[in-house]
Parts: structure tokens; sequence; C-alpha cells
């Protein structure tokens, strides 16, 4: 059996390493869905860090009034932070509302100027609410409405952003999902695609596989032929992407950088490399075995 | 050692206006060991669909074909496998494997039923001798002539030691001078005491030959003669 098996794999890149043109072309057909994955695999990390950047700068700032007491604030600052879905929700007090601006601002003689003029500290202390989706806002408005908060509440600033909040969420969650659905189009498009050239290519040995069955091979050891050089073209294509995906990360790093800050592609690339691998040796393998397997049926009927 | 039994192939037509064919009508025959048995007919007699039934490549649509005293298409998979394995078979477009050497067509069989490496390429070099082809193992079909090309599918049909050779039409794409050479060769292997069933159109070979010819017109066994001669 070990003899059968070594002379199939033997047979399989005998036929694949003196068909070099073809096996070229299959090799490169077969890359399509496997960069195309590849692509999908660093796009999702963006676009979730574009999503998360932006949903961010969504949030609702609640201003107090000079006479609320701080234990209070902080108390409803643990009320607010305990409604399921809010993330974060800072405390900023007068004072250091005050060091924040002047700090900002400290090369401006004008504002410090004015700033003095005031006499005092024309701050409120604050608080900012983030929450992952635009209906927790809302619960946060409410709370922020009861009697026991209107004396301690001087603005909150939700109602002239809501609109804008809610276009964010709105926009970003169709962006993921027209992303999701485009990317299953073209990788089922592109894995069909792959499919075809590779059944073509067998379809134009269809002579040889009769001639083999005619001798007296079994179909599995006919088969097992393709289905080494389809497995041979998957790890090849996958190899090669990896290379390309390299390559585009080191490249394209440092400008994806500054047009994204935050985004470090390279750092995410290598911190992802195994999972990267596994991915594209999957699909490889998988186009491969696949259509040598489906193609092959066809003919082997004899 | 093969033997047809009231054999009837019909193939269905493929399209409404057609007819269906009958390829082989009733047809009955056997071929003992070591016999040189000629199949004699015009295109379309039914020779190359006998060949194809022998080999399992088709099912009868009536009637039983044995080998060896074995119903062929009551064998299952590994059986219709190692009844091929037993069979040489030599077709008219010689059927090569165009990514193999010479030496790795006709070695091809043997590592099919799992001879050993050695035993294999000891064989190759023996039948290349036998075929007049040792200085073409290592070039690929599409560097031979038609006559060269006709000997590696032999040597390949041999190889194995099978015990029956069916060769269809071996000599119908060569000239006469390469036709010569193949009939030789087959006669000596038969000498050797293979059965050789021979499938062809050619009366001159025929008529050479002086072996048993079966005579095939319009899928019926119209003539069945020892050392017989063309007669269509």
């Amino acid at each position: 059996m070990f003899v059968s098996l070594r002379r199939v794999i033997g047979l399989g890149w005998q036929n694949l390493a003196r068909d070099g043109g073809i096996a070229v072309a299959n090799i490169f057909i077969m890359m399509i869905p496997i960069l195309l994955a590849t692509s999908l695999f660093f796009i999702k990390d963006i676009s979730a860090f574009l999503v998360s950047t932006l949903r961010e700068k969504a949030d609702i700032s609640v201003y107090f009034n000079d006479s609320a007491n701080e234990d209070d604030i902080l108390k409803l600052q643990s009320t607010i932070s305990q409604i399921q879905g809010v993330q974060k929700v800072d405390y900023v007090s007068k004072d250091n509302a005050f060091d924040a601006f002047s700090n900002r601002h400290q090369a401006d003689p004008t504002l410090m100027e004015a700033l003095q003029q005031v006499n005092g500290n024309p701050f409120l202390a604050s608080l900012t609410v983030r929450a992952a989706d635009s209906d927790q806002y809302n619960t946060v408005e409410k709370l922020l409405s009861n009697d026991q908060y209107k004396g301690m509440v001087n603005k909150v600033n939700y109602s002239e952003k809501k609109d804008v909040i809610t276009k964010i969420f709105s926009l970003t969650d169709q962006v993921t999902r027209i992303g999701v659905i485009l990317f299953a189009i073209l990788g089922v498009i592109s894995t069909l695609v792959t499919f075809n050239t590779v059944r073509l290519a067998i379809i134009n040995r269809r002579e040889e596989i009769e001639v083999q069955r005619l001798v007296g091979a079994s179909a599995w050891f006919v088969r097992g032929q393709f289905l080494v050089e389809g497995l041979t073209f998957g790890v090849l294509a996958a190899a090669f992407c990896l290379m390309i995906a390299a390559l585009v990360c080191w490249y394209a790093s440092p400008s994806l950088g500054v047009l994204i800050p935050g985004v470090n592609l390279w750092v995410n690339f290598m911190a992802s490399v195994w999972s990267l691998i596994g991915i594209q040796l999957g699909i490889g393998a998988f186009l491969g075995i696949t259509s040598g397997l489906f193609a092959t049926n066809k003919y082997l009927k004899i | 050692m093969i033997k047809f039994d009231n054999i009837t192939k019909i193939y269905p037509a493929r399209s409404r206006d057609a007819k269906h064919t009958v390829a082989l009508d009733s047809v009955s025959f056997e071929v003992g060991q070591g016999e040189f048995v000629s199949i004699v007919g015009r295109s379309g007699a039914g020779k190359t669909t006998t060949f194809r039934l022998i080999l399992a490549e088709e099912k009868p649509t009536m009637g039983s074909i044995s080998f060896k005293d074995r119903d062929i298409y009551k064998l299952k998979g590994g059986g219709v496998n190692k009844l091929r394995r037993c069979i040489g078979a030599v077709f008219q477009d010689y059927k090569l494997l165009p990514n193999m050497t010479v030496a790795e067509n006709i070695g091809y069989v043997m590592k099919v039923i799992g001879s050993p490496d050695e035993e294999i390429a000891r064989d190759v070099s023996r039948i290349l001798e036998i075929v007049e082809l040792e200085g073409k193992a290592n070039n690929f079909p599409s560097e031979l002539s038609g006559g060269e090309s006709q000997r590696v599918a032999i040597a390949r049909a041999l190889i194995h030691r099978p015990e029956v050779v069916l060769a269809d039409e071996p000599t119908g794409n060569l000239d006469p001078y390469h036709t010569l050479d193949i009939l030789k060769l087959l006669l000596k292997i038969n000498e050797m005491g293979t059965t050789v069933v021979l499938a062809t159109h050619n009366r001159d070979i025929i008529n050479k030959l002086k072996k048993r010819v079966v005579t095939l017109e319009k899928g019926k066994v119209v003539r069945d003669e020892e050392k017989g001669r063309f007669a269509l």
C-alpha cells in the first residue's frame, strides 16, 4: 500500500513538473480567491478600527451647574456606567476643565488674556458618555431628564448631536454589511472560476485518464495523482499569496499609517501571520483537492 | 479463454430523428489459449465494439462474455481492474501517455500492479530489446515515429506478461514497411504462447498471416475459418 501511495505521489508531481505551463496557470487562478480572502482578513481589521474610531467620536456630554455636588456627580457617573451598552463615562471636574483648556491654548495670548479677564473658572464640570449603540444614548438622555437630576444638570448636548450620531451608527452598519456581501459574492465567483479552470485542465487530460484505466489502474490510483497535483497547486498558490501579502503590508504600512493614524499594517501582519498561513493553506488545499475530485469523477466511470 | 455467448450490443439513438445502432447481433465465438485470431470486417462491422466489450469498457445489451470461464460483467470494480491487467491492449491511435517517457509508458502497468522498481527497470530493458527500441527509452511519445509509437504500445501491452493481447487496428496508421514489422512482432508474441486477437480490415495482412479468421459483417459473424482468407 505504501508503495502505491509513494507511486501516486511521485506520478502526481511528475505530471505537474512536466506540464509547467498548465501548472503555472492553475497556480495563478488559485491565487485569486486566496488573495481575496487575505484582503478580507486585513480589511476586516482596518474597517473595525475605523468603525470604532468613528463611533468613539459619537458621544454625549453632560454639563453640571456650579452648585452640583461632586459626590452626586460621581454617583451619577456610576449609575450611567451600569447601563447596558455604555462603554465609558469620563468625569472632568471644573478645575480639570480649566487646566485642560489652559494647557491646550497656552501659546495663544489672546485666549489666555480673555480667560484672565473672565475672573474665575467659567468652565463646568462634565461627564462624557460613550456607548456601543445609539439606543443607549436615548436611555442616558431619559435618565438625565429625571427630576432627581434636573437641579444638577445644566446642559446635555445629545439632542444637538442625535441625528449625526444615528447616521454614524447606521452608516457604519451598512458599510460592514455591504462589505461582507460583496466579499461573499466575489469569493463565490472567484472560487467557481478556479474550479472551472482546473476542471478544464483535467478535461484536457481525459484521454490520459482513460488510458490509465484501460491498462488496469484503479480509480483511486488515477484520482490520487490529480489530487496530489491539485493539492500542490493549492499549497504553492498559498505560498505565493503569503509573499505578496508580506510585501504589500511592509510597503503600504507607512503610507496607511499616515492616512489612518493608529493602523499599523505590518505589525498587524506579523501578529496574525500564523492565522493567515492557516487560512491561505486551508483555502488552497480545499480548492486544489475538491476541484481535482469533481473533475476526475466525471472521467473515471470507465 | 475468451467466450462470446450470443452477444448483442445496441447503441441507443441520441436524437429523435436518428435510429439506434446495432453494433453486434447475436455474436458467438470462442478464442482458445495460445490462438492467433483475426477479426475482420469493414469499418462499422463491430470489431472495436468487440474489443471494448472484452475490456469491460461497455456492457452488452444481451448475452454474456467470459474470460477464463468467469463472466466479465459479474466482476466488481476491483475485478475489472484485475481483468484489464491480464490483457495487453494495443490501439490504432497508440494511446501513449504524453507526459511520460517511453520507459515510463512501458513500465506504467507494472507500477499499477505494484511491482518493485528494480523488476520494472529490468523488464522494461528486456522488452525494449524485443521491440528494438533500446535507444529510445528516455524519449517522449511526441518524439517518435508512428512505427516506433506502435512498438512502444505493444511493449506496454506485453511487459506484464499478459495472457491475451488485443490489437485493434495496430497498423491502421502505419506505412507497409512498419506494418510488416508489427505483424512479425505479433506473430513472435504468439509463438511465445500469448493469445493474440487482432482486429483489422487490411486484406494483405490477413492473407499473409494464414491464421484463423472471424469475419464480421453488419454486427454478425458471417464466417469463422481456420487459416482463413480475407473475403468481404
